[in-house]
């Protein structure tokens, strides 16, 4: 969220940077907690989760370690040990599994804490730009609902137009709070945890979940970042009216969304932190561009310059064919593949080294 | 020990049964049965899909664990039944000794 709609206000949008799937995000600063929740509780919570992947990692280890010193040739044979070899390394799978599936649900609650914390951040930011121009603010930041009549000074003047416009922004910072925590809350929901009841083949299930591991758990290329700056563009887009950003916000728990992201592309509603979205098809070719000459300018005129996939490109960069960091812009790692953890198959290309490699020449 | 088409070391059957014990209470008391502590996020949505996810990762380690502990359990059944097989043998090849040696000569009473 950022303060731009604020008469003569301006500043910079908040952004974290992509800092790996098991370690917690930095929230962005506040010292109240007008919109609800206990946001550092949440991003406690997602530290919780990601420490139990380590931990469960480290077991399995153990009894890697084990079986393979008690099965094979010249040590345990025989027909009692190639069942026990085959039960085990199913039950290592399904572990391997649920720590994926545990990582998953950490990152969409590390991106919910983050996407909160810049909602409570910049309501207050807002809030105190509005006292300091003398509308009034109640406590928990609620605006006073009263109408100012306008006087007759400057002041009092600045003061009505200042209350008007935060009355405005604090519903839509309450809005989009809950459109947050609802599309957070339809992702852990999403999650494919196979059930635990009698009869249930839970063991089979994660096991079959393990081997598509990477449509589950994504490219790790740091969602909560990702998601933390596309929401928070999203319900700067929804507090201007414009519908690309419910549209955003629903994306987020759709697969392609990436595809989609594309088309929303090519409307001049997305536009992101001063920065046009490029769809996701221009990156790809951007990439396969990238991969074969390791030239970041060559690969970004390439895919602004790429017709043949029609959702690939902005207007911004079919129009102005402008080198990729212009209109992908610092919000990199909202094209990250960290996202993927949410939306399924289909993105595991984000993980690539050449796509690292690239976002690394153009951002680093 | 080996013979009808297997093999063991009964050093690493023991110890694999051990392992396997000790690392099952370890996932077990990894996380807890209905999940960690689920914190208020602000609104009833939310706060019921992290309640919901949560148990789910508490339920599947603790059937992790179980399944681990299975495991060990297992291990440690074929380690005493191979061991009671082996005493079983030794048993048996001792009494078979026994039976085949041969039985020492009665010495005849002098003079009858």
């Amino acid at each position: 969220m950022t303060d731009a709609a604020a008469p003569g206000g301006g500043g910079p949008p908040l952004s974290c940077p992509a800092n790996g799937a098991t370690s917690v995000s930095a929230l962005a600063s506040f010292s109240y907690n007008w919109i609800g929740g206990d946001i550092r509780a949440v991003s406690a919570l997602a530290a919780t989760l990601y420490g139990y992947v380590p931990d469960i990692s480290g077991v399995t280890s153990a009894l890697d370690s084990q079986v393979s010193s008690l099965v094979g040739a010249a040590k345990w044979t025989g027909a009692a040990a190639t069942a026990f070899s085959n039960a085990y390394d199913a039950d290592a799978e399904a572990a391997h599994a649920l720590s994926a599936l545990i990582e998953d649900a950490g990152e969409i609650i590390d991106a919910l804490a983050v996407a909160l914390s810049k909602i409570e951040s910049e309501l207050e930011q807002a809030a105190a730009k509005a006292k300091s121009h003398g509308a009034p603010i109640e406590a928990e930041g609620k605006p006073e609902e009263v109408c100012l009549a306008p006087g007759t000074t400057t002041a009092s003047k600045e003061a009505a137009v200042w209350l008007q416009w935060y009355q405005t922004y604090y519903s839509a910072a309450i809005s989009d709070a809950n459109q947050i925590r609802s599309a957070a809350a339809g992702q852990l929901n999403g999650l494919p945890f196979p059930g635990t009841g009698k009869g249930s083949d839970w063991e089979s299930s994660l096991v079959a979940i393990a081997s598509g591991i990477d449509s589950v758990v994504g490219a790790g290329q740091g969602g909560s970042a990702a998601i933390g700056a596309l929401t928070t563009k999203a319900s700067k887009l929804l507090r201007e009216g414009d519908p690309e950003g419910a549209k955003i916000m629903s994306l987020l728990s759709h697969n392609s969304t990436w595809q989609e992201l594309g088309e929303l592309g090519r409307s001049d509603g997305v536009e992101l932190g001063g920065k046009f979205l490029l769809g996701a098809g221009a990156l790809l070719t951007a990439a396969g561009v990238y991969q074969q000459t390791h030239n970041a300018g060559e690969a970004a005129t390439d895919a602004v310059g790429d017709t043949a996939i029609g959702w690939g490109t902005t207007w911004a960069g079919t129009e102005t064919g402008a080198a990729i960091g212009s209109v992908i812009g610092p919000e990199g790692t909202l094209i990250g593949g960290g996202v993927g953890a949410l939306v399924g198959a289909g993105v595991g290309f984000f993980a690539s080294g050449e796509f690292n490699h690239l976002m690394g020449d153009i951002f680093g | 020990m080996s013979g009808g088409g297997f093999s063991v070391v009964m050093s690493d059957l023991s110890s694999a049964a051990s392992a396997f014990d000790s690392e099952s209470k370890k996932l077990a008391g990894l996380v807890p049965a209905g999940g960690p502590p689920v914190p208020d996020a602000g609104s009833g949505t939310i706060d019921g899909a992290m309640h919901s996810t949560v148990s789910k990762i508490g339920a599947l380690t603790q059937a992790l664990s179980q399944a681990m502990a299975a495991h060990g359990k297992k291990l440690a059944q074929a380690h005493d039944n191979y061991n009671n097989n082996e005493l079983t043998m030794a048993q048996l090849s001792q009494d078979l000794s026994n039976a085949l040696a041969p039985v020492p000569a009665t010495p005849h009473p002098v003079g009858k």
